[in-house]
Parts: C-alpha cells; structure tokens; sequence
C-alpha cells in the first residue's frame, strides 16, 4: 500500500539558551527520522518522556517544519504553517491531545466546538451540521444531551470522546493521537482505546499513536517505532517488536511492562541516568546505560539496518541479539 | 460541580452590586439628559447668593446644593460636570482596552520583532510618569476635549495589553488556541471567538481598575488647571476650584468628591461581579 503519510529523514533542532548571555545549544529534539503511515493503520511511537515522540507526532501533522528532511502527505510535501493552504490542509488530519480540558475552549459548549471545524472549513449547511453533530457523538458515545453542557461539566473520559468527536468531524484521513488516553482512569482508557479502534476499522483512518504505556500501544498498533533520544532505535511489526525486541532500550521497555503469570522475559532495570538531549553521548547514544555496551558502541553510532524479519535496529549487534532471541 | 450546579436556581445578584448598578445607571442617566436636567445654567451668577450652604444646611429651596463663590447652582454645575467626566472616563477607559488589548494580541501573535517593539512601549509608558507625558502634551497641542479624551485613553493601555500578551501566548503555547490553530482556524477566529472571550473578564477587571484611575487622573490634571478648561466643568475642576472655600463653603468640594467615590466603587463592584458572572465555570 502506497504510504499516506511518510516522513523521510526528518530533523527538528531546538535552541536551549543557557545563562544570560549564552549562545544556545542545539537540541536535536528528532533526529533522521522515517516513518510511514497507510491507510487504515497504526503507527505506535513509544520512548521515554523527551526522546522527542510529541515532536515526531507535530512534525507528521506539519504543525512544526523539519529543519531537514521532508514530511510528505498523499506524495505532497505540506504547506507552511499559517498559510491558507496549510490552514485548508488541517482538515485531512488531526490532533488529539492528551489534556482534554485545555485543548477545549471553556466557555463554548460541547456542540459548538464539536462543529467548529466544520464551520472553519465552510461544510455543510446548518441542517446538514446539526444532523452530522448527532451522528459525531453517537460514534464517540457520547449521549446527545451532553451537546450543550460546558467542558468542565463533563468528566475526563467524556470529555476526551468530546474531543475526538470534534477532530473527526472533518472526516480526517491522518488521527494523531498524543498521549490520548494517560491522564484517563484505566477503565476508560480501555474503552477510548477500543473505540478508537472500531472508529479505525470503519473509517480507514491512517494513526499515529504516541505513548509511553506499552500496553495500550502494543493493544492498538499495527507497527511500532521505539524512540530514544530523538532517533528510532527499533521499528517494525507491533506483534515482533512487544513479542521479541532486540535493542536492549526496547527490550528494558518490554521487559517493564507488567504481566499476569510467570515473565516471559527477564526483567531489564535500567541504570544511569535519563539522558539529556543536549548533551548526547557520543557513539550510541543508549551505551552509558546498556548493559551489553562494547568498546565500539562508545565511539561508533549505530545506523538504523533492517534485520532478515523485515525490522530495522539501530544497535551494532543487533545480529547477534536477534539470533539470540530466536 | 455537575449536575447540581445546573439545576440550582441562579445565584441573586448581591444587594451592594444591585446598589452599584442603580448608582451607574443613575450618573448614566444623569450623564444623558444633563442638559435637561439643570436648573440653571452652569455660568449663571446669582451674586446676592454667593456661598449659599444646601437645604437643610441653612440654605434654601431654590439652591439644593447651595452655591459656590460666584453664586452659581453647585447641583447645576454638578449635573453637567458628571456629563463631561464621565464621557472622559468611559471614552479613556474603552480607548486604553481597545488600544491594549490589540497591541498585545498583535505582540502574541507575531513574536519577534513586532514584540520587541510592543515591550517597548509597554515599559517606556510603564517608567515613564503620566502626568508628565499629559502635561507635556497638553502644553504643545492645547486643550481640547476630544484631545483630553484620546490623551486619557493612552493612559492604563498598558495593562491591558501585558494581560492580552501573556494570556494570550499562554493559550497560543498549549491548549485551547493551539487546538483551534490546528483545527484549521484563521487567527482572525482563533483571537476574537476563542481568545477574547475567554480573557474579557480579566480585561473587564482591568478596566474596572482603571476607570476610577482615569476620573482621578482627570480630577488632578483638572486641579493643576490642565484639564478641563472654565467655563466647562468637570468634577475635577469642581474640586480643584472649591478647594480655596474648603473651610467656609466645604460642600462646593464635598458634593463632586462624594460623585467621584460612589461612582468609582460602584465601578469596582460591578466589574467583579461581572468577572465571576462571565465565567462559566464559577456559577
């Protein structure tokens, strides 16, 4: 399947400004990444808080420009932020944020902003709006009389349905979803994540799904990027990745995962410290706490090399490790 | 907080706010229909009765107020003087948030230079005594009242426009602006239906704060014989004109002064009741 979205080598520098009169330090919130995204599927990106994945998400919506690389969609490139074009181009894809009491407005009620994106892209008529409204909150299952309460009167998980009702009202055909469900209650984060799932099947939304919980990726995604420091490390088939990674970051973040009845994998505790992205280590940049770290992981940077099952590891000895995991 | 909340009956308005209100709609009215209301004019010198104390005071019927020096009718000049103060005030205070508040969204929304540019004048306007700058400006382009209302209006704009700014790149960094940018919005939307609204009752309180800072402002540049000229009066130049009679004839100074309290607190009351109304989070 020819790919919706594909980000190509894309990089995304910050400046950190230290001191008072310090030139700043670039920061490489994301580092050479690629990825695709078809049709009707999921993409998981996972990695720690700051390894860059909110950055990738934005970087895929073209909320940011790469500062190099290209981020294509449909085979397009985007247009710059804040042109009309690009302003027109939000309608085919959309953001869900992981606090949904701040991405709503507070003084409209849930109807109004619901609609908004079909009053910004001039859709429909207010007939057509009003019946598309109902429509929108039953597939989020959101009751109807909910339409006309304010955010703060809904609970959290009602409130991130309100949400995404309001992003797929334009019938978009990239979801980027950032850290939709951790500020949720567990329970409700199951059934975001499933309805998400069913909205997927019926509409054949291509996602992209940043989090940090495992679990819910591994439940969700077709494919798996795992991020750390602003590069992916590991990137393939969801079910081979959770079932059997091979960089020994995404081994100690499999092995994190809890599980009912005896581990499969032995559990990995990571040690030294999260790593700062402005000062990256050289070489590979996971060595200091990798415990399978050689002499030549210190001087020498992994490239990102696709293994014999299809799945690309940035990790010099990713060979050895994957025979070993066999 | 839910579903409680919605069916309470709405909250009454407080006894103190329903004063205040009567109070403002009282000068409104007062303000409007000055001409009519006088029962002399603001010149006309009744010299046998200079320095007539109000009813009830020694006075008589045919002077409410009493009268000041030159026997004129204190209610009269009183009627009026409410008419040109509050237009100075209303006219300041609407000019200073308009000003502000655009300037500060203008600041939000370009970053950079623009900013800079906008920081700028916040601090030099900020550092820089009003008094000095009106007075400065009154003596190069003379007095007028248009000139004194657009001059007032520069007073205070800074406030609303560090409010404007800050809130509003707060909102632009995370949250409810960043979500309607990314919906597709013009920034024409994004700041009038989102931003505005949701920041209009911090910049009410503000504006409630300054109104009684311009009719202050206006009283002592009236008092220093910048503002309003004679023969137009202002409550201003009522107080600074009766403050030589302060032992013999207080109430020609009492009875603007008392205006100018009641109307600046009533000011004050409403605009915070008004702030905790408009939220809709606080019913």
């Amino acid at each position: 399947m020819t790919p919706l979205l594909e980000m190509q080598g894309v990089s995304r520098v910050y400046r950190a400004r230290r001191g008072l009169f310090g030139t700043g330090t670039p920061v490489r919130a994301v580092d050479h990444v690629s990825l695709q995204v078809a049709p009707g599927r999921t993409l998981g990106i996972v990695g720690e808080s700051g390894c860059g994945k909110s950055t990738a998400g934005r970087l895929a919506l073209g909320l940011e420009r790469p500062d190099s690389g290209a981020v294509q969609f449909r085979g397009a490139p985007m247009a710059a932020p804040g042109t009309a074009a690009w302003r027109a181009e939000r309608a085919q894809m959309q953001l869900v944020f992981q606090d949904p009491l701040g991405a709503m407005d507070r003084r409209l009620t849930i109807a109004q902003q619901v609609l908004e994106p079909l009053e910004i892209h001039g859709i429909g008529t207010a007939a057509e709006r009003r019946e598309r409204l109902a429509t929108l909150l039953r597939d989020v299952g959101l009751r109807a009389d909910l339409a006309e309460r304010h955010p703060h009167q809904l609970s959290g998980g009602q409130r991130q349905r309100a949400v995404l009702a309001r992003a797929l009202a334009t019938d978009p055909a990239l979801l980027v979803c950032d850290e939709p469900v951790s500020a949720l209650d567990v329970s409700i984060q199951a059934q975001i994540v499933n309805m998400l799932t069913d909205l997927q099947a019926a509409r054949g939304i291509a996602m992209i799904f940043i989090s940090h919980d495992l679990a819910v990726v591994r439940l969700i995604s077709h494919e798996v990027a795992v991020m750390y420091l602003g590069r992916i490390v590991e990137q393939g088939e969801a079910e081979a990745v959770f079932a059997a990674p091979i960089h020994p970051y995404a081994r100690a973040l499999v092995s994190a995962v809890p599980v009912s009845g005896p581990r499969r994998l032995e559990r990995i505790v990571l040690s030294g410290d999260p790593p700062n992205p402005a000062q990256r280590p050289p070489g590979c940049a996971f060595h200091p706490r990798c415990a399978l770290a050689l002499a030549r992981c210190r001087t020498e940077d992994p490239d990102l090399v696709t293994q014999s099952d299809g799945r690309m590891v940035a990790c010099h000895r990713a060979g050895e490790l994957a025979r070993a995991a066999a | 907080m839910s579903a409680t909340t919605m069916t309470a009956p709405r909250q009454r308005i407080p006894v103190l706010v329903l004063i205040a209100m009567a109070w403002i709609a009282t000068i409104l009215m007062v303000a409007l229909f000055a001409e009519m209301l006088r029962p002399y004019g603001i010149t006309a010198m009744d010299l046998r009765a200079r320095l007539t104390p109000p009813v009830g005071f020694g006075g008589t019927i045919r002077h409410l107020l009493g009268t000041d020096e030159l026997g004129r009718d204190v209610l009269s000049r009183l009627i009026v003087s409410v008419r040109i103060s509050v237009l100075i005030a209303f006219g300041a205070t609407a000019i200073a948030a308009l000003f502000g508040t655009t300037l500060g969204f203008l600041a939000a929304h370009f970053r950079g230079l623009v900013e800079q540019g906008v920081l700028m004048l916040i601090d030099f306007q900020a550092s820089m005594p009003f008094l000095i700058v009106a007075l400065s400006v009154l003596a190069f382009f003379g007095n007028s009242l248009p000139l004194f209302i657009a001059l007032m209006g520069l007073y205070g704009w800074e406030r609303h426009a560090r409010i404007a700014r800050g809130l509003a790149i707060a909102a632009n960094a995370q949250g409810y602006a960043a979500a309607v940018r990314q919906l597709g919005a013009t920034p024409g939307r994004i700041y009038l239906r989102h931003l505005l609204p949701n920041i209009a009752s911090t910049l009410i309180v503000a504006a409630t704060l300054s109104f009684p800072e311009v009719v202050l402002l206006e009283s002592g540049l009236s008092f220093l014989g910048l503002g309003v000229q004679p023969p137009m009066t202002s409550l201003g130049n009522m107080v600074g004109y009766g403050r030589e009679y302060l032992t013999r004839a207080p109430w020609i100074l009492l009875a603007p002064s008392s205006i100018i309290v009641m109307t600046t607190l009533s000011v004050s009351l409403v605009g915070d009741w008004l702030r905790d109304r408009l939220d809709p989070t606080l019913t």
